[in-house]
């Protein structure tokens, strides 16, 4: 095992026991990581930032029942994912929601029928809409964390045959979703 | 390469265009305050309780395994290798263990009875053999720092019975195994361990190595070097300092379950991140530039890499060292005689701990060894010659010069008395006021008939009424000030 893991299953195992310290700095270090993936789900700052309080917090108290050290950071990801599903089902009851500035502008713009092409992130954040949390996950996981199929099963706790097909599907869908925004 | 297809789509976006738009998605910075609230809410939560015991084939993991509340997280540190410097214990011809650092190898109940009556002077090195028995790691609420060694649920305890005992047992129930865990009996202790001495690493190498189908909980036969009366113990709670002051701290783990293992080199991580730190030095080289400075009869014991900043969780809070935080350095715990260098008013005690600069490799301080610097409370002035030649002590700290220097204007002359508790002090040059100061590691007085300071080589730094217009820090529980050249 390399010396960087060992250090920071280390800091695992000390956050786990309950040290403040520990899991202090285990936060801030995947802070940056964890905001990242929960804001490729869900496509929105707030939403994100939501998912990902609650993602630490619900880390904090399951750390005692986190068997293999060595895979943290994996199950750490399938927390974020499962608070992004959370994330989600409040956001169905709440009444208003923060409209990041980038989205008035492009309304403004279309408004003048200026029809201006969007950044691809813009034209995916839109189109993520159309996608259930699962494939919004497996997509993220794959495309953004750059997690092979086998890593994305095993986050997700589904069989790689699941995860396979769910990317396939996601992507679909994806891709259906884009054409749609291109008329 | 994962599994992408990397081909372009109808849409016309192919993989590579999909994972940039993700990253440009993902690419907005955290919002401020996200961390700070996020580790509030955290410290509002509830704790689960903890799932332990046999799961799916496989043993989990006991407390001192995966114990926490170490001293900071800067200590978090990893068994990298042993060096082969010098052995300690091994077994002997007869099938007892050699001793070494020429301490006598006490039972748990001898050593606990050598304490009690005094046997053992102050923070003077003992070691004692018994078991190291598992217990379950509990599951603690979240509980902000806390003193090294206060007693707390998530200090870091390692449980050392006289005879060998299974506190964990097992057994099967319908929904899988239930535990069971008993109280020591008989003598026993709660060791605490030292940076450079995690028994964890070991324990989990032994484990790891073993059958799975054997409990890990089984008691580990043990040899600790250790000490009482830490100097950490006066940063405890009122309550607590007794406990703290009575609590055996490991300075070597030096034989474990048939291993001899010291010394050791650790490597701790950076102060925020945990980050393995990446030291210049290896092991061996620090012992190599501790070689000339050390007694012959000096035995290194453990080896540690830490940050300059985080070194007042090992020495004590008062012992600020001035310096770049972030700059690593080696913290060296040895048994034996003083060091020869650097030539500080040494005490009575066998063994102490030496500080290495990991980017000059050159020797920062020195500590130990019955020494009281002169910025602990337990100091006290003393003006009459202790050291040979007719030389005078001089209220010195633990570092030798060459750190970061605050700066402190002064408008003074160096003033000497042999008869006077200080020695040595500043006198204003306008006010004639006296200020005291205090010294670098290795300082020391002559008169011949004024007041010469000499510096750790010996060299004469400083003359009776020579002017000094600048210090390095003020102490105001002292009043004291610290002196560091050029003295401008």
């Amino acid at each position: 095992m390399a010396n960087g893991a060992l250090a920071a299953r280390s800091l695992v195992d000390l956050a786990r026991s309950g040290d403040a310290v520990a899991f202090e700095s285990l936060v801030r270090s995947r802070m940056d990581a964890t905001y990242r993936l929960t804001l490729a789900i869900l496509g929105d700052g707030a939403d994100a930032a939501d998912a990902t309080q609650e993602t630490f917090v619900a880390a904090w108290q399951q750390l005692p029942s986190l068997r293999d050290l060595d895979r943290f950071d994996a199950w750490l990801q399938r927390v974020a994912v499962n608070a992004c599903r959370m994330t989600l089902r409040a956001r169905g009851r709440r009444r208003v929601r923060e409209i990041p500035m980038t989205q008035l502008g492009g309304a403004e713009e279309s408004a003048l029928g200026a029809a201006p092409a969007r950044p691809d992130a813009e034209t995916l954040r839109s189109t993520l809409r159309h996608l259930s949390l699962d494939q919004r996950a497996v997509l993220a996981l794959h495309h953004l964390e750059g997690r092979p199929v086998a890593e994305v099963a095993e986050i997700l706790g589904i069989p790689v045959g699941t995860a396979k097909s769910r990317l396939f599907k996601a992507r679909s869908e994806l891709d259906k979703a884009l054409r749609e925004e291109r008329r | 390469m994962n599994e992408r297809s990397g081909r372009p789509n109808d849409a016309g976006w192919d993989d590579d265009r999909l994972a940039a738009a993700y990253r440009s998605l993902a690419a907005a910075p955290v919002p401020a305050d996200l961390t700070r609230s996020t580790i509030a809410a955290a410290e509002a939560a509830p704790r689960v309780g903890r799932r332990w015991g046999w799961d799916g084939g496989e043993w989990r993991r006991p407390r001192s395994v995966a114990a926490g509340g170490l001293v900071a997280i800067a200590l978090v540190a990893i068994l990298i290798g042993s060096l082969a410097l010098r052995p300690t214990y091994g077994p002997g011809t007869n099938g007892s263990l050699a001793p070494a650092h020429g301490l006598t190898v006490r039972s748990v109940s001898e050593l606990l009875a050598a304490e009690s009556n005094g046997s053992i002077h102050g923070d003077d090195l003992a070691a004692v053999r018994g078991w190291i028995v598992q217990e379950l790691m509990p599951a603690c609420p979240y509980q902000p720092p806390s003193p090294a060694l206060e007693d707390t649920c998530t200090s870091r305890k390692l449980l050392m019975t006289e005879t060998a005992q299974t506190l964990v047992t097992f057994q099967p129930v319908e929904a899988g195994m239930s535990e069971t865990e008993l109280s020591p009996s008989g003598p026993h202790l709660f060791a605490r361990e030292l940076i450079g001495n995690y028994v964890d690493p070991v324990i989990s190498s032994i484990l790891d190595a073993g059958n799975s189908t054997v409990s890990p909980y089984r008691p580990l036969e043990a040899i600790l070097v250790g000490h009482f009366h830490d100097v950490r113990a006066a940063e405890c709670s009122a309550d607590q300092r007794a406990a703290c002051e009575a609590a055996f701290v490991v300075d070597q783990v030096a034989w474990l379950d048939g291993r001899t293992l010291g010394p050791n080199v650790w490597i701790g991580g950076e102060h925020d991140t945990g980050k393995l730190l990446t030291p210049r030095l290896n092991g061996a080289g620090v012992a190599a530039a501790l070689a000339s400075s050390l007694d012959p009869g000096d035995e290194i014991a453990s080896i540690a890499a830490v940050q300059l900043g985080d070194i007042t969780t090992i020495t004590g809070q008062g012992n600020q060292v001035p310096g770049n935080g972030a700059d690593i350095i080696w913290y060296v715990r040895v048994a034996g005689p003083p060091p020869r260098f650097p030539a500080l008013a040494w005490g009575t005690g066998n063994g102490g701990w030496m500080i290495v600069d990991d980017a000059s490799g050159h020797v920062r301080g020195a500590g130990g060894w019955g020494f009281v610097p002169a910025n602990s409370a337990s100091y006290s002035p003393s003006a009459a010659p202790s050291l040979p030649g007719g030389l005078y002590r001089l209220p010195t700290v633990n570092w030798l010069p060459g750190g970061a220097c605050a700066g402190v204007g002064l408008d003074a002359v160096l003033r000497g008395s042999p008869t006077d508790a200080m020695v040595a002090w500043l006198e204003n040059t306008g006010t004639n006021a006296r200020r005291d100061v205090t010294w670098p590691a290795g300082y020391h007085a002559r008169f011949t008939p004024n007041i010469e300071i000499l510096d750790q080589n010996g060299s004469v730094v400083l003359r009776d009424g020579d002017h000094v217009d600048g210090a390095c820090g003020y102490n105001p529980d002292t009043g004291w000030t610290y002196l560091e050249p050029p003295f401008k």
